[in-house]
């Protein structure tokens, strides 16, 4: 008895010195990954534009992490196309109904290019010629990123559109887009957080 | 002595506590989160300084004297702590940013540092990208184990430390085993003439926390001592190698369902130790320090011959 009592006795003082030598409040970048497909409609070739979709932040995470976010930023943004198709495809991504991406070739990425580029995921990183980001869009993203610091519903609202042209649009087609998020989430805090 | 037995594993575990837990409440749960954000090539750098300070605290205080008796039954118990100091370079490391990102490396914060540092993209400024806070504040990263010796034949005795605290709360507190055995023998009984007691020894740790984190490590060593009346005077050389071997899915995008399954070896490979033991009678208190890429004390209580 007095053995497990000096056992106890001794945790009790690592639950309070051992976590004084813990940084309080120290922040993990976890990974946000936003992932959305868009749908083709098959059929003759031409503009599409699918619903909107909104995208919840806060189940994205861990739930242990889920209200003790301090910081969110991106880092790349990816675009790629899943199915084939023979035809080209120029298009654009919008956030929060603000222009984020145009998609496509030419000065303006506005010229259309085979389906088949976007095969191989084209990012911003990777200075792809083929996706172009608009300053008003990164800012509006990085905005609505950063609401998850206070609101724990945050969303963004992502809608993919473009036309296609060529041939008949197969089943199946979908564009598809990838933001790569960092959100820091607070540990060994004080207010909210894991407990200590 | 009950009272003793139920501390030393709890103080044993508080350098796991410091190295391995975000808190002691929430020990493996929190730190399998944080390291599954990391690939396996980011979690390196992160966690190496921890690899080498308890590695180096590992292979510390396997003995206070080079003096091995012949034969007869001989037996000690000794409770060593050890403390390995961090230092500066180890609070920093070079870390890679996403592929395609500029710059390609960034100076950011190991889990002894301070902040991450965020780093923008050169060309897109609007692309961030931000490394891990350190975790431990301490200065100091401490150990503690029990240790046993028992001897002697033909000059040849062995010694075994262990470990286990079972495992405490719903996945609080993880499982930890600490075990490590070596054996030692006098070379001193074969050079009569040399006026110091000489031996050889050869140690071998393991331990494990939880599901995630698992360290190896021996060592091979000569020892030296020279007794003073109630003052022994000890040191010697040796060559250690320990491994650090952690395991866990990482959930990093760029790498997706990537199994990391990393062995950080730690950095001290080789040390130099000089020491003091005061006995009186049965009881020994005695101290160390040991050099090498680790600078690192270690200490303790004894009772026995």
């Amino acid at each position: 008895m007095k053995a497990k009592l000096a056992f106890l006795a001794v945790l009790v003082a690592l639950a309070t010195h051992g976590s004084s030598c813990i940084r309080e409040g120290f922040l993990i970048p976890v990974n946000l990954p936003i992932d959305q497909c868009y749908a083709v409609n098959a059929g003759p070739a031409g503009p599409f534009n699918p619903t909107a979709t909104v995208v919840f932040l806060s189940p994205i995470l861990d739930e242990s992490f889920q209200g003790n976010i301090k910081a969110v930023r991106f880092y790349d943004i990816k675009i790629s196309t899943a199915g084939s198709y023979s035809g080209t495809v120029v298009g654009q991504v919008y956030v929060n109904n603000v222009l984020l991406l145009s998609i496509g070739g030419g000065t303006n990425n506005t010229t259309p290019v085979p389906w088949s580029t976007f095969s191989t995921p084209q990012s911003l990183l990777g200075s792809s010629p083929y996706v172009k980001a608009s300053a008003g869009g990164v800012a509006v993203l990085v905005s609505a990123l950063n609401q998850l610091v206070t609101d724990e519903n945050a969303s963004v609202t992502l809608r993919a559109t473009g036309t296609t042209a060529g041939g008949t649009v197969p089943s199946g087609l979908s564009v598809c887009l990838q933001v790569l998020a960092q959100a820091d989430a607070e540990m060994n805090g004080s207010g909210n957080g894991v407990a200590d | 002595m009950k009272t003793l037995w139920a501390v030393v594993p709890v103080l044993a575990v508080l350098g796991v506590v410091l190295l391995f837990s975000t808190s002691p409440a929430a020990a493996q749960t929190e730190l399998e989160k944080t390291l599954k954000q990391f690939s396996g090539d980011a979690v390196s750098g992160y966690i190496q300084p921890a690899a080498d300070l308890f590695g180096a605290n590992l292979m510390a205080g396997q003995y206070r004297t080079a003096a091995i008796p012949l034969m007869g039954f001989n037996i000690s118990f000794d409770i060593v702590g050890m403390a390995a100091l961090v230092g500066d370079d180890q609070k920093k490391y070079t870390a890679k940013t996403p592929d395609g990102f500029a710059p390609a490396t960034f100076e950011t914060a190991t889990i002894f540092g301070d902040l991450g540092s965020t780093v923008s993209n050169s060309s897109l400024p609007s692309l961030q990208y931000r490394g891990k806070d350190g975790i431990i504040t301490s200065s100091v990263i401490p150990l503690a184990v029990p240790q046993l010796r028992v001897g002697s034949i033909a000059g040849t005795e062995a010694m075994v430390r262990f470990i286990t605290v079972p495992k405490i709360g719903d996945g609080q507190f993880p499982e930890i085993t600490l075990f490590g055995g070596g054996i030692r023998h006098s070379i001193s009984q074969y050079l009569p003439m040399i006026p110091l007691d000489l031996a050889v020894g050869v140690f071998y740790t393991t331990f494990k926390t939880g599901d995630i984190i698992d360290v190896k490590g021996y060592s091979l060593g000569v020892h030296a001592s020279k007794g003073f009346a109630l003052v022994t005077v000890y040191g010697g050389l040796a060559y250690e190698s320990t491994t650090m071997k952690i395991s866990y899915t990482s959930t990093d995008p760029n790498f997706p369902g990537q199994l990391v399954d990393v062995s950080l070896d730690g950095a001290n490979t080789f040390r130099a130790t000089a020491g003091l033991n005061l006995s009186l009678g049965i009881f020994h208190i005695f101290g160390d320090v040991n050099v090498g890429s680790v600078t690192h004390f270690s200490g303790g209580i004894g009772f026995g011959l």
